[in-house]
């Protein structure tokens, strides 16, 4: 508990005039700031404050733009756009470098452009959300527990006025984030992932930015007429109570992990087909607030092109293998060195 | 009395001495003048291209008309927790200088182009193709989807495919 | 930020009955809501009307405010609720445009400037505040710069500007006040000879 503050508030970018004697100031600050642990507890509620304010503008808004998503010395660009029908939230993301890859969600469902047609990737009952969906509390609560929320100083990005929150773990074996909120619209406009030694392990910004009414919406149609199975459902009325029945369907699996980190706790536990699967596959995916892993776990398919192994891309790590005549594999926001434990500690203990 | 209206605006007066103050506010009194232009070097200070405002005022005198809003009291008064005398923290700062020391921060520079490599990361293998549906999946679930949107799943979009 | 328990202070008195709290919590507020209402409402005119709307709203429904968000952040979401409503009732839908090109697509700067440009006599205002501001502030002496820039941009407590100032919390206090006051007085009479006006 102790360093975290301090560096923490540095990294926040309290520390822009770098002069030696500023420096020396804030090694003596370092004990006052450990004292004042009720500063911490109201920039808890305020960094909190922010990200709710994210939620609610990245579903209340519409708005276009291109994002530059870096990784592992990669630099890619995209545009993404959403928009509000009356039917629900809208959102097309398709890259701007490469071979076209789009990708379109709308209720939960979710379009991948592939073979030359949009292709839904999901069955399963679409996801039912508010209409303008806040964070879940459960999910700000594990947040809290977890994670050290203050707010930095207001930076530029891209000529925008921002507000830096960042997200500090309480340990290690996790992630630290940082976003910039812009002030007049609450929208996030660069967000990046930290890693212990403070490096960007990815990040993503945008450059270019565009709101309201001069969005173009005429790919909505093609997104609900493509790979479209079924209409899809009207606005539900009730939504505290389909988010009871998902609570409801996290029940005890005969897979145990051992080894998750310390605040991760079980969010969902479904049966779910998946894209290129000819059977369903278990999905359990545990949350700490901020980061996810996934455990899917389905039957072996012998597929010799599976090459059994470690893979990560920016802040995403994967690992899969074959474990008591299964296929498992753990899908994480979360560093290597973590999945590997958590993977490790994976047992059955059914039939 | 204007630099107890600088001093309350920065949240540092302690609450019954802002109680004091606030009493003393009459409708057009110097105290709203020094708030009102006091707040607006701070906005101008942050952002410079601000708009003129001259909003307070036609507030003001719609608010007139309004009926006064009462709330029931009895929901918990947030304690104003001041910070404590500098001299118990001192026998902290040595930890805290340790520790800062220990951190190698630099002031964050913005994006970066070319970034560190980990050392401590595994060697980096592409993301097949098939190891996308697992992420897609996977990004259904995650809280970053809710904080970021649909800019999640530029995780998925971003990859280059084997041309498979 | 300590700023936040005087909004919870403020909010208190008007929930009390107090409605001179309210109009310093509008003038503390009123440009940030205004510039987020401007981005839904381009006609500036029309975008002040809405803001002061929101204003009302938010007293009305303050009774209800629990403290459970900050209140920038409830305020915030009011505005919002706010100017979509007004633009259903007056269906301030653009219609859809048949291409999408990137090219083409205003970028957020210029269209923010777009819609705060009034009159020319309010622009010119408008620049000559921040003019006046930016002036004072560079005239002031050092410390008194050092410790406004460390509360108003860097959003540092009075305590943390002390201990990177390296001086006591009582200098602190009369630095940023001398250097508000100061800045003040050159803009008073701007001020002044625009009453009556937008401004």
């Amino acid at each position: 508990m102790a360093e975290l503050p301090i560096s923490a508030r540095l990294l926040t970018g309290q520390m822009k005039n770098n002069t030696v004697n500023m420096a020396r100031a804030w090694a003596a600050f370092c004990g006052l700031l450990l004292a004042v642990a009720n500063v911490c507890a109201e920039e808890q509620q305020a960094g909190l404050g922010w990200l709710k304010i994210v939620a609610f503008a990245g579903h209340q808004t519409d708005f276009s733009g291109i994002l530059v998503y870096q990784y592992d010395n990669r630099v890619e660009a995209s545009r993404i756009t959403h928009l509000v029908e009356p039917d629900g939230e809208y959102e097309k993301l398709e890259s701007l470098d490469g071979p076209k890859r789009e990708i379109i969600r709308h209720h939960g469902q979710v379009w991948c452009y592939i073979d030359h047609k949009m292709v839904r990737m999901n069955d399963h009952p679409p996801q039912i959300r508010s209409r303008f969906a806040d964070l879940l509390p459960e999910q700000l609560s594990l947040l809290n527990v977890n994670y050290h929320a203050m707010e930095g100083g207001v930076e530029r990005v891209a000529g925008y006025n921002t507000q830096t929150v960042l997200f500090w773990p309480k340990d290690r074996l996790r992630y630290a984030h940082k976003i910039w909120v812009h002030t007049d619209t609450g929208l996030l406009l660069k967000a990046s992932v930290l890693g212990e030694k403070n490096q960007v392990v990815e990040q993503y910004a945008f450059t270019h930015l565009q709101l309201g009414g001069s969005v173009d919406r005429s790919w909505i149609m093609k997104g609900k007429a493509a790979g479209d199975q079924g209409t899809a459902p009207a606005m539900p009325p009730e939504i505290n109570k389909a988010e009871k029945n998902q609570a409801e369907k996290i029940k005890n699996s005969d897979w145990i992990v051992d080894a998750l980190p310390p605040g991760f706790k079980k969010i969902k536990e479904i049966q779910r087909p998946m894209h290129g699967k000819h059977a369903p596959v278990t999905q359990i995916v545990f949350s700490d607030g901020l980061s996810a892993i996934s455990i899917f776990i389905e039957t072996d398919d012998k597929d010799k092109d599976d090459v059994e192994g470690l893979y990560s891309r920016g802040a995403v790590s994967m690992y899969h293998k074959v474990v008591d005549k299964r296929l498992v594999t753990v899908v994480g926001e979360v560093p290597p060195r973590t999945l590997m434990q958590v993977f490790n500690s994976i047992r059955y203990n059914g039939k | 009395m204007k630099q107890e209206i600088s001093v309350l605006m920065d949240g540092e007066l302690f609450e019954d001495e802002a109680e004091s103050l606030l009493n003393r506010i009459e409708h057009g009194s110097d105290v709203q003048r020094d708030w009102e232009v006091y707040h607006l070097i701070g906005d101008v200070l942050r952002q410079p291209d601000h708009i003129p405002c001259g909003l307070s005022a036609k507030v003001r005198e719609r608010l007139r008309d309004e009926p006064t809003v009462l709330a029931p009291r009895g929901h918990a008064v947030k304690q104003r927790m001041r910070t404590i005398a500098l001299s118990a923290a001192a026998s902290l700062s040595a930890v805290g200088v340790v520790v800062w020391m220990s951190m190698q921060i630099s002031p964050e520079a913005g994006p970066k182009m070319a970034m560190q490599q980990n050392a401590a990361r595994p060697v980096n293998v592409q993301i097949q193709p098939k190891a996308n549906d697992y992420l897609m999946a996977h990004q259904e679930f995650s809280p970053s989807t809710d904080m970021n949107g649909g800019a999640s799943y530029i995780r998925t979009v971003a990859y280059r495919p084997d041309e498979k | 930020m300590a700023d936040r328990e005087v909004d919870q202070q403020l909010v208190e008195r008007v929930q009390r009955g107090d409605k001179h709290a309210f109009d310093l919590l509008v003038s503390k507020y009123q440009r940030k809501l205004g510039r987020l209402i401007s981005r839904f409402v381009r006609d500036p005119a029309e975008a002040e009307d809405v803001t002061q709307d929101a204003f009302i709203k938010a007293y009305r429904a303050l009774p209800g405010f629990r403290g459970e968000s900050a209140f920038y952040t409830w305020l915030y979401r009011i505005g919002i609720n706010t100017a979509k409503n007004y633009l259903l009732a007056n269906k301030r839908r653009t219609p859809a445009s048949t291409s999408f090109d990137a090219e083409e697509s205003e970028s957020f700067e210029e269209a923010s400037l777009l819609r705060e440009v009034n009159t020319p006599e309010n622009e010119l205002m408008s620049k000559q505040v921040v003019d006046v501001v930016q002036a004072s502030l560079q005239q002031l002496p050092e410390d008194l710069r050092s410790a406004l820039t460390l509360r108003e941009i860097e959003g540092l407590s009075y305590e943390e500007i002390a201990s990177v100032m390296n001086c006591p919390i009582g200098t602190v206090r009369s630095r940023i006040f001398r250097a508000r006051e100061a800045v003040a007085e050159n803009l008073r009479p701007l001020l002044e000879t625009s009453k009556g006006n937008r401004w």
